[in-house]
Formats: C-alpha cells, structure tokens, sequence
C-alpha cells in the first residue's frame, strides 16, 4: 500500500542553531560584517605569499612618498610599503583579538559559569578571586608577566586574555543566576542530566547573546592594548607591526604624511565596525526568546 | 591671550622642556644631561662657565691662584656666596662634597674625574682611610687649596661640572648618611642649594619647579623669576605643545619636522654644532662581543652618512670616532672604515659566516621615537649586510640607566656630551675604573695613555697621545660611533640672555624673557 503522507507534507523541525543561522542570513548588515571579517582573515593568512614587498626591506633614500602606482598606499619614513605593512599588521592584530579574545572567553565563561551554577560557598570564593584579580593594576600584572617569562608574542596574547577574562567572568555568572532557577533548568535536572550536561547544553546557549556582545567589545580593546604595550616596549618589536602601531605612529606624523594615519586608521575602523555588525547579528540571530518565524 | 608664553613672558617664567623625567638631582650622582640642566640652576661650583665662550668665569670662587708648576691651585671663596638657607658657602662645604663624591660607597659614576687630585684614587680604593691626607685642604673659612697629581690642562673647565659642585653638608646629615645614594635630601623641600635658583616642586613625571635664589650673592643679574622644567621624553608632544605657546624652549624637534621648520619657521628653529657623540656601546663580557672581531664587524656594516641624511636629518655630521672633531683643535685621525666586505670577513672569522650561528641578541633603547628610528635602519643595514637578526628593546630613561649600569644589555644605545671643552671629557669615559664606561672593556694601554695626558700642559703632546689612544678605540671598538650631535631645539623669540654654544649649555642666571615689539 502506497502511503498517501510524503515527507515533505511534514513540517521539518528546526534546532535552535539552524533558526540562527536562518535569522543571521538576512541581516544584511551581519552578513556584509561577516564576509569583511573573513576578507581581511583571508588576507592575513594569505599575506606571505601575497605581499607586494617585504615588510622589512627600507628603501631609506626615498623615505615617505605619497600613494602612488608602484607603492599603493605609500610608504613609511624608512621607505616601506605601507600597504605590505598594514597586512602583516593585520596578522598581528587580527592573532592577538582572537587568540587572546578566545583565552578569556574559554576562562571567563568557564569560570562564571560555574560559579553561578554551583552558587553559594564556591561561588563567594571564586568571585572573590576575581575580585582579588580585578584590583591588580593590571598593567602591573602583564609587565610582571612580560618580564618573568621573557618577551614574546604568543606570551602576550595569553597575558592580554589572562586579564580580559575576568569581566567576563562577571557577566556569565550574572547571567547564570538569572537563568539558574528557571522551570527548563528544573525540568533538565529532573530528566536526570548532569550538572556538567546542563550548563553546557541549556545554560550555555541561553547566556550567548550577552557574551557574543562583549566578545565584540574585547576583540577591539586587546588590538589597542596590544598597540599600547608594544610602544612601551613590552609587545611586538621593530621591524614587526601590528594595526595599533601602525595608527600610533601615524599620528606623530599626521601633517607631514597623513596617508600612515589614513589607511591603517581605516583598516581598523572597518574591521571594527564588521565585528560590532557581525556581534548584533549573531545577538540577535542567537537569542532564543525570539519568536521563530 | 593666556597662556603660558605669554604670561610666562610678561611674568619671568621660563617654560622648558627638559627631555625624560631627570633620574636624580643629586650632583654627585647625575649622570644625564637633562638632570644636569636643573642642577646647574640649583648649584654653583668654584667657577662658572662664561655663557658664551665658555671659558671659566667666577663662581663661588672669586678669583684663584696657580702655582708656577700648575699642580697647586688657590680658590679665594666670595664670602657673600651663601646657601639658600642663608649659610655661607665655605672651603669646607667642597671639602665635604668632594670626600662624598671619593666614598667607594656612594659609588659615584663620575668619581674617576676627580682623580686629578693628589691621593684621590688613592682615598677611593681604600688605600688611605684619612681624606686629610687628599690633596684639598681649606686654608681659611673661605680659602680653598688644591693639589694635583700633575698640571691639567681641563682642571678649571673641570669645576664648572655638576659632579665637582659643593653640598650643604648639615642638609646631606638630616636627610640620611653621606654615603647613601638614596639620600633624601634632593626632595624639594629638603633641597638646599647655591645656585642662582632654588627648588620649589619636583613631581614626578610632570614638572620640576625652581625659583629665584634671593640669597644668591649675584641675585641682581638673575631676571627670571622661576624656571618650570617639563620632563617630555616625546618630541611630538613637545613640538605641539610649542606650538600652541605652552612652552619657551623645546628639547629637540621631531625629525619630520625640523625640514618644515626651517622652510617655514627658520627664526624659531636652533640647529648647531653640539660636542656630542651618539652611539651604541658593546657589553663586551657577554659573547658574541666578547670578540673585538664580531664589535668591528657590526660598526664597520653600518652606512651612517644614509643615517643622518635619511633617519636624523638634523645636520648631524657620521662619527667614525669617539671624540667630535676639532674639539679645542684636536680631531682624530683614526676612523673605524665603513666597508661590508671586511666586516663580512671578520664575521666569518669569527665563526659566523653570513651571520650563521649568531646568537640572538638584543639591543636596549630608551623610549624615544628618535632612537627607536635609529635602531630599526641600523637593525635592518646588519641584517643585509651581516645576515644577523637583532632584536630591539626599549626602556623609559631611568629603568634604561639602570639596566645598562648593571651590565644588563647586550649592544645599547649610548650617548655623550662634553661635559668641558677638551678631549679629555670624551677618552677618559672608558677608562676602566670610569662608572661611565658601562661596557666592561678594560684596556691597560688605553688608561696609561689617558693618564700620561693628564700630566702633560703641553697641548700638541697631549693631542699626541689622544691620538694614540683613540686608535686602540677603534680598534677595539667597544662602542660604535654613529654621529655627531647637533643642538636641535625650539625656542620663542621672548628668550633673550640664551647663546649658542657647542656645549650647549645656557647658564639660566643670564637668561630672561622679553618681547620684541
């Protein structure tokens, strides 16, 4: 007997995640962020191979010369390329926003995380680490670390994600506590789950839209603080660059030749203004409170 | 409108910007050139120099007498010379100063100066314990003798130096012992001084403020009222601030800016010759540069004529040497050559053909765009000619001291002024007990030299053995000359009293403000 129900009279149930992605796709906003994003990702990981010059070679003779058919950008006072050196910039920025960004993620919410959920005692005593952590001049605590494990990049990163993980450590747990008592995490442990298994399959996904929000936050604010602690000579070293030194060098010399202000000063604000688009969208694409379509 | 030119101006204060925040103000043991310029307007030697020429004027000292044989000399004191107490400024004030200056235990950089003076060496290592038995004695209350080894030319150039000026010694005893280097008595508040000024506020990392001396005995030639120093390790910052009149006089000019200045501004931009030497100092008991080799290598491969036309273009002239040429009429003839073949050749005998095997070593700064500029062309000329990779590190100007007195560094970034008008003040700096040597070389042919010309007044003789001495300088190459200084600086037309002069020091009891109409 031939059965009259085709599969595609049923109405397919959707996950949360494919509702997401869904949401995200006609963000258009989200969308063009995103494709920005992989761009200047693709770059970077592409540049050794792609780069006009060497990021290093001087050409000192000539020194700072205006955008021009040979040199795109221009070059900087030593007579480098700048559009070479904004894209080895860009590995250096682009390394530490994420390596750094996903160290205080994996921590913070971690660490918040549970936290929140166990409450009480252990709760009190991690927050107060964290409170301990927090009144640490934090420049103290990276050059402490900076100098007793010696100079170098893949330190820095772990250093900068050290110290950003602890707000978010706070946001996570506050979000917990709001979530913790509600009926789907009773009915979770009255399935029997465990307490590992509910944190992460129905706490987790329900607390993303506020880190997703804060992760676009971070990833501009370690960029700039890598700029920062690279001028103070605890970061990247000459003839390396990243965006922030770029831009911070920029500045000294913005009358004379305002192009090695200009275009990093530019590179950074779209990559910047992607991340916060691409964040709203995922904000908003993530959240489960809103209605499916 | 207000603002500080202006009313600084109208008012008598001088603005000015001073470089880094001053490491000490303690006379004894300063050793940079920005805390020099603040002491010499708190503190006053027995002689002063002449503003102009710099020939040595009276100071405290109002006149002096020399023996026939030129080794005794006799300062007769200005007994209207007082502190900014209101005590008067005795023989036996420099007697203290001077035995502070000789204690091993203070540990004075610039202690070797002084031993010039009979039995000083002798007192400083331990090997007379009476500082009666130093050659300086007061005759009176206000009659200072002094006795030298030998006849030296420099010796009266020599007072005019921080390191030679006298200390209140009742000032120096509250504050803590006469040997501690962490001596309080620099604070303001504490600071009692002879200068022509007196200290009023030093915060850290924003100003230092000084005020007119009245107990100053020529307080009626000083006409500044107070003196802010500002301690900007940037240029930039200092240009704008200069720019929008907040301050008199700049440190020095960002490099970008000086050609625009001159083509635009060229009454507001000082650019002049400057007895100075920049250059990078080998920390020679750490291999590779252990090895005299591996040091000529690196100093012959560098193109400094490309450094100072590209990467400084303030005029600086390249230096092949130590000592500036015609320095009171000696320049030396012995010059590191710039040739990349040989410096190749003698890596490769050195055991790093095409830079293979070096190890990694890094050179120290101080914070600074210009030397940070400096650092990555010179970086980058090693790599294409040696195959070495240097990495670069940098400092702010006190922890930058501090590491590179304590050995601390591999090349670092190393720069002298004159500190008087002979080559004396440059060749003396690496003998081997000197504090300002810092690189570990010791050479015993060079420190016979330098002191055989100490004992020598005639001046073609000593030029003779300068001379000789600056050859095994170069051979040895325990540091690598890059240029020579030009004074760069800013400086508003309302500052009168403020002559050039390739020290480039500008006495401030001289200098006043004053517009033109």
């Amino acid at each position: 007997m031939s059965s009259s129900l085709s599969r595609s009279d049923v109405e397919q149930g959707r996950s949360l995640w494919q509702d997401a992605i869904a949401r995200l796709w006609k963000n258009r906003l989200a969308m063009i962020g995103l494709y920005v994003l992989f761009f200047m990702v693709l770059i970077a990981l592409l540049t050794p191979w792609i780069a006009p010059y060497s990021y290093e070679a001087q050409k000192l003779d000539i020194g700072a010369v205006a955008p021009n058919a040979q040199h795109w950008l221009g070059t900087d006072t030593f007579g480098r390329d700048l559009l070479t050196r904004i894209m080895y910039g860009g590995r250096v920025s682009l390394a530490v926003g994420f390596i750094a960004t996903a160290v205080a993620l994996l921590i913070g919410v971690l660490w918040g995380a549970i936290a929140g959920y166990i409450g009480g005692r252990t709760d009190a005593v991690m927050m107060r680490i964290v409170d301990i952590l927090y009144a640490l001049p934090f420049m103290i605590f990276i050059i402490l670390l900076m100098v007793v494990f010696g100079r170098s990049i893949l330190l820095l990163f772990l250093a900068i994600g050290c110290v950003e993980w602890l707000t978010m450590a706070r946001i996570v747990r506050g979000q917990v506590l709001a979530i913790r008592h509600q009926e789907f995490v009773d009915a979770a442990i009255v399935i029997g789950l465990s307490h590992w298994q509910i944190i992460y399959r129905h706490i987790i996904p329900n607390i993303l839209g506020p880190i997703i929000v804060y992760i676009t936050l971070t990833i501009p604010s370690v960029m700039l603080l890598e700029a920062f602690l690279s001028f103070l000579g605890l970061g990247i070293q000459p003839p390396q660059s990243s965006w922030g030194l770029l831009i911070s060098y920029g500045v000294e010399t913005m009358e004379e030749y305002p192009w090695l202000l200009i275009f990093p000063g530019l590179v950074l604000s779209i990559t910047l203004f992607s991340l916060n688009f691409l964040g709203d969208g995922l904000r908003d694409a993530l959240d489960p409170k809103a209605s499916k379509d | 409108m207000e603002n500080n030119v202006n009313t600084g101006t109208a008012k008598q204060i001088l603005h000015l910007g001073n470089g880094g925040e001053p490491p000490s103000l303690d006379p004894h043991l300063s050793t940079a050139v920005n805390s020099g310029n603040i002491i010499s307007a708190l503190l006053e030697g027995l002689v002063t120099p002449d503003p102009v020429t710099l020939k040595p004027v009276p100071g405290v000292a109002a006149s002096w007498d020399i023996s026939d044989d030129l080794t005794t000399y006799t300062f007769h004191l200005n007994p209207a010379a007082r502190w900014s107490n209101g005590d008067p400024v005795q023989a036996s004030d420099f007697i203290y100063a001077w035995q502070r200056l000789l204690m091993p235990t203070l540990a004075a950089e610039y202690v070797y100066q002084l031993f010039v003076i009979e039995n000083a060496e002798a007192f400083y290592k331990g090997e007379i314990d009476d500082f009666r038995e130093v050659g300086v004695s007061a005759v009176d209350k206000f009659t200072l003798k002094v006795k030298l080894n030998a006849p030296t030319a420099y010796f009266l150039s020599l007072l005019s130096h921080p390191s030679t000026f006298p200390v209140h010694p009742e000032t120096i005893q509250k504050h803590g012992d006469i040997d501690d280097p962490g001596n309080l008595w620099t604070r303001a508040g504490n600071y009692v001084g002879n200068g022509p000024f007196v200290l009023t506020e030093w915060a850290l990392n924003r100003i230092v403020r000084v005020e007119k001396n009245p107990y100053y005995w020529d307080a009626k030639t000083v006409r500044l009222q107070e003196v802010r120093f500002y301690p900007i390790d940037n240029f930039v910052t200092e240009e704008r601030m200069f720019r929008s009149n907040t301050l008199h006089l700049t440190a020095g000019v960002p490099e970008e800016k000086i050609a625009v200045y001159v083509r635009d501004n060229s009454g507001l931009i000082n650019i002049s010759p400057y007895l100075g030497t920049y250059f990078y100092r080998f920390n020679v008991n750490q291999p590779p540069f252990d090895d005299s080799r591996v040091r000529r290598a690196l100093s012959m491969a560098i193109n400094r004529q490309q450094i100072v036309s590209a990467v400084t273009k303030g005029g600086q002239i390249p230096a092949y040497n130590l000592t500036p040429a015609n320095t009171l009429g000696y320049t030396p003839t012995a010059k590191i050559p710039f040739d990349i073949k040989a410096a190749r050749r003698l890596m490769a005998e050195s055991g790093y053909p095409q830079g293979k095997g070096f190890p990694k070593v890094e050179l120290l700064y101080n914070t600074s765009e210009g030397h940070r500029k400096i650092a990555i062309a010179i970086q980058q000329m090693w790599k294409i000619a040696l195959g070495i990779e240097i990495r670069l590190y940098n400092q702010d100007w006190k922890a930058f001291l501090e590491t590179e007195k304590n050995g601390d560094f591999s090349i670092a970034r190393g720069g002298w002024i004159g500190d008087y008008l002979d080559p004396n003040s440059f060749l003396d700096m690496f003998l081997t007990n000197s504090g300002n040597n810092r690189t570990g070389w010791s050479n015993q042919e060079y420190d016979q030299l330098i002191k055989q010309s100490g004992r020598i007044a005639e001046m073609d003789d000593r030029f003779e053995l300068f001379q000789q001495a600056e050859k095994i300088l170069v051979d040895e190459s325990p540091i690598m000359p890059i240029y020579n200084y030009t004074a760069i600086y800013l400086k508003s037309p309302d500052v009168k009293g403020w002559y050039g002069n390739v020290l480039n020091k500008h006495p401030l009891k001289y200098v006043y403000l004053e517009r033109d109409n």
